[in-house]
C-alpha cells in the first residue's frame, strides 16, 4: 500500500542523500519524490511516496526522523491531504493517431503544450490514478518519452500544516 | 452558372436559386410555421417555385398569421397537430419519404437537432449534424463556404474533421471538384497555449496529408482570413500553397467566431448567406430569426438542392 510522507527538510547538501540511504538501509522502497520550497528559503518540504505495509509507518517516522537534516515528519492519509502530481508526455502523432490524442487528451483534461513534425508533448497534473490512466490510454498510440514530476502535497486542514516535530 | 457534364457549378446563390426554380421542386416539411418570417419564406419559396411546402402545425395559427401577413399560402399542404407532435410529424415525414427536407419555424433548434438524431426515426447517419454557411466573395465571381457558425459549439479536433467533411460534400455537391480548405485562426504558426486554434488548424492539416479525408480536398492551417480569402494579402505574406488564397472553404475556430463572421456579412456588409445544417440524411434549414427573407429563400433553396443531390435527381 502506498502511503505519502512528508519531511521538512533543512536545505544543506547532503541532506537528499542522507535520507534516501535512511529508507534504503530499512528496505523501504520510494516510489515517488519530490523536493520543493516551502513558505520559508532555509527548509524545504520533501513529498515521499512509499510502498509500505500499515504496520511500517511507525518505522518509517523513525528512520526519517533519524536523518539530522530532518526537522519534521507528518504521515498523510488520503483524506488529510490534496496532491497532485504532473505529467509530460510526449506521444508520437500520426495523422491517423491525432484525433485519438487530442480526444484522449480532452477527456483527461490535459493540455497540449508543444508540437513538433512527428510528436505532441501534453502535460497533465493529476492524481496518480488519472496520471496512470492517460499513460494507459495513450500507450498504445506510441508514447515516445514520459516524465512524472512524484507526488506534491499540502494538507487540508485550515490551520497551518501541524508537522509533528521529530523533537 | 456553368456546368460540367451534368454536374452543375454554382458562383452565386442566385444560380442555385435559378437551378431550383427550373427543377421540379422537393417537397419541405416546415415544422411549426406559426410566425409570419417564416410563413413569408414559405409563400416566396412558393411563388418562385422553388419547393412544395408542407405546412406541420396548428391550422388555425398558420392561417391566421398569413392572413395577418397578406400571404397566399393556397398552394401549401397543411398538416393539423397538436403542439407536441410539430417535430416528430414532420421527422416522421421525412423517414416515410413523404418529404424531401425539412425547414424550422417556431420551434427550438435544439429540440428539432434531438429529434433528428433520434435513431428511431432513422435520419440520423452517424455523422455529425453541423452547419455550413454558402455566401459570395465580394470581389470574385465564386461561392465560398463557411462552417460551423451554427451547431457545434466548440469542436475538438476530432469534430472539427467532421464538420470540415460536412462542408466539403457540400462544396463538391456545388461544383468546386477539389475543395480548398482554410483552418482558421488568427495566425499562421502554433501558438500555444493562448490560440488553440492554430493547433487545431495545424493538426487538420497533418490528418488531411496522411490522406485520411473521406473526400478529395485541399487542406492547409492555421491561416488567417485574409491569407485564406486574398491571393494579394497571401503573396504579402510570402504564404504559398493550393490554398492560400483561394479557399472554398472556411473552418472556424468556433461557434462564436463562426457568428460573428456570419454576422458581419449580414449586418454591416449587407450581404445574403444560405445556410442549412447537414450531417443527417437529408439537408435542415435551420434560419435565424434576423436572416432576411432572401436569405432564407436562399436556404431553402440551398436545401432543396442538396436534397435532390441526395435523391441522385
Amino acid at each position: 500500500m502506498k502511503h505519502t510522507v512528508t519531511c521538512l527538510v533543512k536545505n544543506q547538501p547532503g541532506a537528499l542523500a542522507d535520507l534516501t540511504r535512511a529508507f534504503f538501509e530499512k528496505g523501504i522502497n520510494i516510489y515517488s519524490l519530490a523536493v520543493s520550497e516551502r513558505e520559508e528559503s532555509e527548509v524545504s518540504r520533501m513529498t515521499i511516496v512509499v510502498e509500505a505495509e500499515a504496520g511500517q509507518l511507525d518505522e518509517i517516522a523513525k528512520v526519517a526522523g533519524e536523518v539530522e537534516a530532518v526537522t519534521a515528519i507528518q504521515d498523510l492519509s488520503a483524506d488529510e491531504l490534496t496532491a497532485r502530481e504532473l505529467l509530460l508526455l510526449k506521444v508520437r502523432a500520426t495523422p491517423e493517431n491525432i484525433p485519438k490524442i487530442m480526444q484522449t487528451a480532452e477527456m483527461f483534461r490535459a493540455e497540449v503544450i508543444a508540437v513538433n513534425k512527428t510528436t505532441l508533448t501534453l502535460a497533465h497534473v493529476s492524481i496518480a490514478q488519472r496520471i496512470d490512466g492517460i499513460i494507459r490510454a495513450l500507450r498504445p498510440l506510441g508514447i515516445v518519452q514520459l516524465a512524472r514530476s512524484g507526488l506534491i502535497a499540502v494538507t487540508n486542514r485550515e490551520a497551518p500544516p501541524a508537522d509533528s516535530s521529530k523533537e | 452558372m456553368d456546368s460540367a457534364g451534368t454536374t452543375p457549378i454554382f458562383s452565386s446563390l442566385e444560380d442555385i436559386l435559378k437551378y431550383e426554380k427550373a427543377a421540379p421542386p422537393m417537397r419541405m416539411a416546415v415544422a411549426a410555421p406559426h410566425d409570419a418570417m417564416t410563413l413569408r419564406a414559405v409563400a416566396m419559396a412558393v411563388q418562385q417555385r422553388v419547393a412544395l411546402p408542407i405546412l406541420i402545425g396548428s391550422r388555425g395559427l398558420i392561417e391566421q398569421q398569413a392572413e395577418t401577413a397578406g400571404l397566399d399560402l393556397s398552394a401549401c399542404i397543411i398538416e393539423d397537430v397538436d403542439q407536441e407532435r410539430h417535430i416528430t410529424t414532420a421527422v416522421q415525414m421525412l423517414h416515410d419519404q413523404r418529404a424531401d427536407f425539412m425547414m424550422k419555424g417556431l420551434v427550438q433548434t435544439s429540440k428539432l437537432l434531438r429529434t433528428v438524431l433520434d435513431k428511431q426515426w432513422g435520419l440520423s447517419s452517424n455523422r455529425l449534424l453541423s452547419h455550413v454557411t454558402v455566401f459570395e466573395h465580394p470581389k470574385e465571381h465564386r461561392l465560398i463556404l463557411m462552417t460551423d457558425a451554427g451547431v457545434n459549439v466548440n469542436p475538438n479536433v476530432a469534430r472539427k474533421i467532421e464538420i470540415l467533411e460536412n462542408a466539403v460534400e457540400v462544396a463538391i455537391a456545388l461544383g468546386i471538384a477539389k475543395p480548398r480548405v482554410a483552418i482558421l485562426a488568427a495566425v499562421e504558426n502554433v501558438q500555444l497555449p493562448a490560440m488553440p486554434a492554430t493547433l487545431h488548424g495545424e493538426l487538420i492539416k497533418r490528418y488531411a496529408e496522411g490522406g485520411l479525408l473521406k473526400q478529395p480536398c485541399y487542406v492547409d492551417g492555421p491561416l488567417a482570413l485574409d491569407n485564406a480569402v486574398s491571393p494579394a494579402k497571401a503573396a504579402a505574406k510570402g504564404i504559398s500553397g493550393p490554398v492560400a488564397g483561394q479557399a472554398d472553404v472556411l473552418v472556424v475556430p468556433n461557434i462564436e467566431s463562426g457568428n460573428i463572421f456570419y454576422k458581419a456579412l449580414t449586418s454591416l456588409h449587407g450581404d445574403e448567406m444560405a445556410g442549412v445544417v447537414v450531417g443527417a440524411r437529408c439537408p435542415l434549414v435551420v434560419p435565424s430569426r434576423a436572416d432576411s427573407p432572401m436569405t432564407k429563400l436562399f436556404c431553402i433553396a440551398l436545401a432543396s438542392f442538396l436534397s435532390r443531390v441526395n435523391h441522385g435527381n
